[in-house]
């Protein structure tokens, strides 16, 4: 046994399966943590001492990880909460006596679909067009700006799209293919920098060990390069339904002029404070001069693609994760093939009307 | 209030009181059919919140004081593994109870409750509020009636990512709640099959405990000709259908819908269905039904005895339970996971 890990953010797709490998692996005694306590119920397949703490509360977060020698931050949450939920859990992982946190930050630290030659040296902004990407980038400095006076070690993972067994760019696919609203933006020749959620939990074991890792973030990927559609084609297939028969989808408008506004931090009492009459008309006003004409015909309405999936699905950089391989001793433990089998098994057990 | 309003106590206020049995004995309160509530729970915090929301409510600072003051009914909201004891010193006390579901844990518990009912010639019900629905009792009605001919399958998709908001880390043992998924939401399926198709033939289990209490879970209910299947979950979002097929047509229920359902025969096309029921929250106004019926020992009450099969169908699946195949596993995880499930009381 190799000490007592805290799982912070459990109940999520990553925690859970990390919760499952690490307590089927049997080298480390786990230790879930999660908001509320209803998110337990898929930890609690496993006798286990689960914790309830919200991540932005030091207090209640340093009893949970009280007696652990490592924390995996896997909380998830809106750009405010991703932010918020970085101090505490430092400073609470410090006062519990824990060696080190591994953070799961995110490849979208470099946008969701980054420049060629894009590495861990590359420049991160924060005034990407994603709030989340900003988000992310934020994290990661509040928490090497902490590590550099406490004593938490600190090793911030950057994986790309986590895809397998309940992961949302899997059962969010098939539930979008069964409600008719599924499309890939360019037929998803885009490269999906993707990493399967058993080789990203093998990479956090890593970064729980490795002397290299403290004060280092690292990019994690499978070791293959594959498509959107290399991806999403096997769980179409599952379904009946062939990527082929996909729309092309239009483009999403920029945001109107009251939520740009918004964005821009002093305008934003200035926007709360105008009469609603004038902001409807503003928003209305936006609208029209932005609609361009009308589509023609009455037929199906073409889905709109979100600026995020835009992005994705047309990437053309395969981001590397040699950094982890060297550093980390990282390398993928199941291959694209196996990754893709198992999920099509998930997409059975979970009950989607799977074709033999 | 009218001079023959019944008084009520409340053991447990935790989430299905505050959100369900508060409402509904508001309702009754407003028209005259309750008086006073008085109200226990451990966490004096949960029993103050619950009283709030009651225009006439106290607070027990014991369940020994709860017990002491007059009610015509108590109500056990408690934690199921209080249940027995709980229900036991009520009816020993002379009051009636209404018993949320699962009513025990296990079928030597419920029998020991069913016992002292008999013994204090006082009323037990069990709290399975599907049971008060217009949809649940006309699907009732129209399989029992035979419109649906033979039964040739039957189908129970039923769950999603867990969400009803718990006290606590330890509503997820099996000292506690008894079980998983198949004792809590399970319990009110297996309620309304039996009831609805009599008592299974034989059956099989399978679920993902691994050492704690399972989140999904396959049951199969052996009927002469058919076979039910039950596909329970707080994992992942399930269809929440109940599909009863037959020789001349077929219903569908979409799960917790008190009032709808889809009808489909032969011949005559699909229809959906909308029961008749009184305007207002139908989810709030059966909980109030509930209640008045284990006042009255109305028709619709449903007694200890009448689930108590289900509960020894429950014991059942769990003394015959087989680890649920998990496709994701790695063939060592797999291995360990077997051994796990083992250990799975």
């Amino acid at each position: 046994m190799m000490g007592r890990i805290a799982i912070l953010g459990a109940g999520g797709f990553i925690g859970n399966r990390a919760v499952e490998m690490l307590a089927l692996g049997g080298q480390y005694d786990v230790r879930p943590v999660v908001r509320k306590a209803q998110s337990l119920a898929l930890a609690s397949r496993f006798a286990l001492d689960g914790r309830v703490a919200d991540g932005c509360d030091q207090i209640a977060l340093e009893a949970a990880f009280t007696g652990c020698s490592g924390v995996i931050h896997a909380m998830a949450g809106d750009p405010a909460t991703i932010i918020g939920a970085i101090e505490p859990a430092y400073r609470a992982a410090e006062a519990a006596g824990v060696k080190r946190l591994v953070y799961l930050s995110s490849a979208s630290v470099h946008g969701q679909s980054p420049a060629a030659g894009t590495d861990e040296l590359s420049v991160l902004s924060d005034r990407q067009n994603i709030a989340y990407n900003n988000a992310k980038v934020r994290a990661e400095r509040r928490l090497l700006e902490l590590r550099q006076e406490g004593k938490v070690e600190v090793a911030i993972l950057r994986p790309g799209i986590v895809h397998g067994p309940r992961s949302s760019w899997i059962g969010g696919f098939a539930d979008e293919l069964l409600a008719g609203e599924a499309y890939l933006v360019d037929g998803g020749r885009g490269i999906c920098n993707g990493i399967y959620v058993d080789n990203l939990v093998h990479a956090i074991t890593l970064a729980l060990k490795s002397d290299a890792a403290d004060g280092e973030a690292y990019l994690l990927g499978d070791a293959e390069t594959y498509s959107w559609a290399d991806l999403l084609a096997p769980v179409a297939g599952a379904l009946g339904r062939s990527l082929d028969d996909l729309p092309e989808p239009g483009m999403e408008r920029r945001h109107g002029l009251v939520s740009r506004l918004q964005g821009v931090r002093p305008l934003r009492r200035v926007v709360r404070s105008l009469p609603r009459p004038l902001k409807a008309a503003l928003r209305a006003g936006y609208r029209e001069l932005m609609a361009g004409p009308a589509q023609a015909g009455s037929g199906p309405r073409r889905p709109v693609a979100s600026l995020e999936r835009s992005l994705l699905h047309r990437c053309a950089w395969k981001l590397p994760h040699d950094k982890a391989a060297s550093e980390l001793g990282y390398a993928p433990i199941v291959d694209f093939a196996e990754a893709q089998r198992r999920t099509l098994g998930w997409l059975g057990f979970a009950g989607y009307p799977v074709v033999s | 209030m009218t001079a023959n309003a019944a008084n009520i106590a409340i053991a447990g206020c935790g989430a299905v009181s505050t959100l369900y049995y508060a409402p509904a004995l508001a309702l009754l309160q407003q028209q005259g059919r309750i008086g006073g509530v008085r109200a226990f729970d451990p966490d004096m915090d949960r029993a103050r919140a619950f009283a709030g929301l009651l225009q006439e409510a106290r607070i027990s600072p014991s369940f020994a004081d709860l017990l002491a003051a007059p009610a015509d009914l108590m109500i056990v909201a408690s934690p199921p593994m209080v249940h027995a004891d709980q229900a036991i010193a009520a009816l020993n006390a002379g009051r009636h109870v209404l018993c949320e579901k699962p009513l025990a844990v296990g079928s030597a518990q419920a029998q020991q409750m069913i016992d002292a009912a008999a013994r204090s010639n006082r009323r037990l019900l069990a709290g399975h509020i599907r049971r008060q629905f217009p949809a649940t009792n006309a699907i009732a009605d129209i399989i029992q009636s035979g419109l649906l001919g033979d039964i040739s399958a039957v189908s129970c998709f039923e769950g999603g990512p867990f969400a009803w908001p718990v006290s606590g880390p330890g509503y997820f043992t099996k000292a506690a709640s008894g079980g998983g998924v198949l004792q809590d939401i399970g319990t009110h399926c297996l309620d309304l099959l039996t009831w609805w198709l009599g008592q299974p033939a034989g059956l099989s289990y399978e679920d993902d405990a691994l050492g704690g209490v399972e989140a999904n879970c396959l049951v199969r209910l052996d009927y002469p000709g058919f076979e039910a299947r039950i596909r329970l979950s707080r994992d992942w979002a399930q269809p929440n259908v109940y599909r009863i097929a037959g020789a001349k047509g077929w219903l569908e229920w979409p799960v917790n819908d008190p009032v709808n359902f889809t009808l489909y025969l032969s011949g005559s096309g699909i229809a959906h269905v909308r029961t008749e029921a009184p305007a207002g929250d139908e989810f709030h106004l059966a909980f109030a039904r509930q209640i008045e019926a284990a006042l009255d020992g109305g028709a619709n009450a449903v007694s200890a005895s009448a689930v108590l099969p289900v509960i020894a169908m429950i014991d059942a699946c769990y003394a015959a339970r087989t680890p649920m195949h998990l496709p994701w596993l790695a063939p060592d995880e797999a291995a360990r996971a077997r051994t796990l499930a083992g250990t799975a009381s």
